[in-house]
């Protein structure tokens, strides 16, 4: 998971045009794998958060049915929270989640160990609270162990 | 025709959507030491960690975990969620008061998918 998730993270905080929408962290852009976020992080920032992760390994298919030949996958979801201070226009914010969906819909990935076979974005979950637009999407990894 | 799918799919649904909410429930059945104050709330003393599914203290989230089905023609939608005002900030996480978010309603149908699709199917 750690791999997949730092995977993510690279893929996020590695972009030029995220990172100039994005306010800066310890040197780098405010992109974040922790849940909550550090006390003096900055909006507009970016979380990626763990939701559901599931088997997606193969049946041994030699002939004989001996095992070896087998593959061990994780179908993996991924919460990717897109996060601004609410000025009155959620354009940024928007702005964030369409460069997140770009960089990572039907993107292959590169994550060690693992090789990237679907890399789906879905849905748009709006969690605006008072003084904070918020917006989620959904990233489904289907990644197969090398 | 329309019309017998239509009904064999809302059966399914039914039967997918209750079995969902079982699974919902059982993952926010996980117990913890809990301790009234004087004003009569009930805390938990070891919360669940950000990201797992939240812990009983009084299991009204448990209780308020509902499922709905709404048939309408050619359409056939199941839900699973509930009315409780802290149920958005615990499944999405709040920002505002530094909460971090404790899935259990998507990862039920995530994690599931295979088994409440072969149920609306099997109907």
């Amino acid at each position: 998971m750690a791999d997949i998730t730092k995977g993510l993270y690279d893929r996020l905080s590695g972009d030029a045009t995220l990172q100039g929408l994005l306010s800066t962290y310890d040197g780098g852009a405010a992109v974040f794998t922790t849940d909550p976020v550090p006390e003096n992080a900055v909006l507009p920032y970016v979380t990626i958060t763990a939701l559901a992760e599931s088997p997606f390994d193969s049946k041994p298919i030699s002939a004989t049915g001996a095992p070896g030949h087998e593959t061990l996958g994780l179908d993996l979801s991924y919460d990717v929270g897109c996060y601004d201070k609410d000025d009155g226009s959620a354009t940024d914010v928007e702005d964030i989640k369409v460069r997140v969906r770009e960089l990572l819909h039907r993107h292959i990935l590169t994550i060690a160990n693992y090789t990237t076979i679907i890399a789906d974005v879905s849905g748009m979950l709006q969690a605006d609270e008072d003084g904070v637009f918020g917006r989620i999407v959904t990233i489904r990894l289907v990644v197969e162990e090398v | 025709m329309n019309r017998l799918v239509n009904r064999w799919v809302a059966g399914g649904m039914r039967k997918a959507i209750q079995l969902g909410v079982g699974i919902a429930k059982k993952k926010v059945n996980r117990s913890q030491p809990t301790r009234g104050a004087k004003s009569g709330r009930r805390y938990g003393l070891k919360p669940s960690l950000p990201g797992t599914p939240p812990k009983v203290v009084t299991s009204e989230l448990k209780r308020g975990i509902k499922g709905r089905v709404v048939v309408q023609p050619g359409l056939v939608r199941g839900f699973i969620g509930g009315k409780l005002v802290y149920m958005a900030p615990l499944e999405l996480g709040s920002k505002k008061n530094h909460l971090a978010a404790r899935p259990f309603l998507r990862p039920t149908i995530l994690e599931n998918k295979t088994l409440l699709f072969k149920v609306i199917v099997n109907g």
